[in-house]
């Protein structure tokens, strides 16, 4: 099954929902997507994880590489996390690993400026 | 809840199971890593690492030469020790002797662009490690895989 994303945008920032279960190994369309919000020029670009329930390696993998790759152009990659449930996959897996502490999640968008 | 790896390519191990094996080579911490590593051994995985830092070596060596998978959650067990180590003035040397080009590892380093943000050795040398992580910021010999 594909990855299923959606295109937003928030106060003029590019949002990238993730929805569902998000599989990237094998399938470049959450590679192409992100490439595709970083190419703008907004200095921030927003990654909704919160109706999303799993995700693979690769995809992680493909987050983080893009989160490095703003930084290093002095922009950023922000995640989403409007999903309060502590037993969420997503929930689980930023307590687990500390993902925070390397990439901003942010639990309300109304929280994110550019 | 986890997704199994559709392929196992190249790992030295027979089996998926998860082993890990610490060793000091030259003052040198060194872990290794073995089979799946994911939500049931995860963990482990961590303490190891948590552990091992705790301890203040100048470099963790980790060798994912046998690993054959690793979950998300593993992956971004790896960013935050490499990210921490690094702003403690530690190094995490990531290490994979496989030599199939095609093997999991590689293929999850490679196509997600994370080879960029956790640097991949397909070979070490314990003297260089030493010679580089004692060696004052700016003066580490040439070629040293610690240079940065």
């Amino acid at each position: 099954m594909s990855i299923d994303l959606k295109r937003t945008e928030h106060r003029g920032m590019p949002v990238l929902e993730l929805h569902g279960k998000i599989r990237g190994e094998g399938d470049e369309k959450l590679q192409d997507a992100l490439e595709d919000v970083s190419n703008g020029d907004s200095p921030t670009i927003i990654v909704d994880l919160s109706n999303a329930d799993y995700i693979d390696s690769h995809g992680l993998g493909v987050i983080i590489y893009h989160h490095k790759m703003l930084q290093g152009a002095k922009r950023r990659l922000v995640l989403l996390n409007e999903n309060t449930q502590p037993d969420a996959y997503m929930n689980r897996l930023i307590e687990i690993t500390n993902l925070d502490k390397v990439i901003d999640v942010l639990p309300s968008k109304e929280k994110i400026t550019r | 809840m986890q997704s199994m790896p559709s392929h196992n390519v190249g790992g030295t191990g027979t089996s998926m199971s998860f082993g890990l094996q610490k060793d000091i080579r030259d003052g040198i911490p060194v872990l290794r890593i073995s089979g799946a590593v994911m939500e049931l051994n995860i963990a482990q995985f961590s303490r190891a690492l948590r552990t091992t830092a705790q301890q203040s070596p100048t470099a963790i060596v980790l060798d994912l030469t046998d690993t054959e998978y690793l979950d998300s959650q593993a992956v971004g067990i790896l960013v935050f020790f490499h990210s921490t180590l690094q702003s403690d003035g530690q190094r995490l040397v990531i290490v994979n002797r496989n030599p199939h080009a095609n093997s999991y590892m590689r293929n999850l380093f490679k196509t997600t662009g994370l080879s960029k943000v956790l640097p991949v050795l397909a070979s070490f040398d314990y003297d260089t490690v030493n010679a580089t992580t004692t060696a004052p910021k700016g003066h580490c010999s040439p070629g040293g895989y610690l240079c940065q």
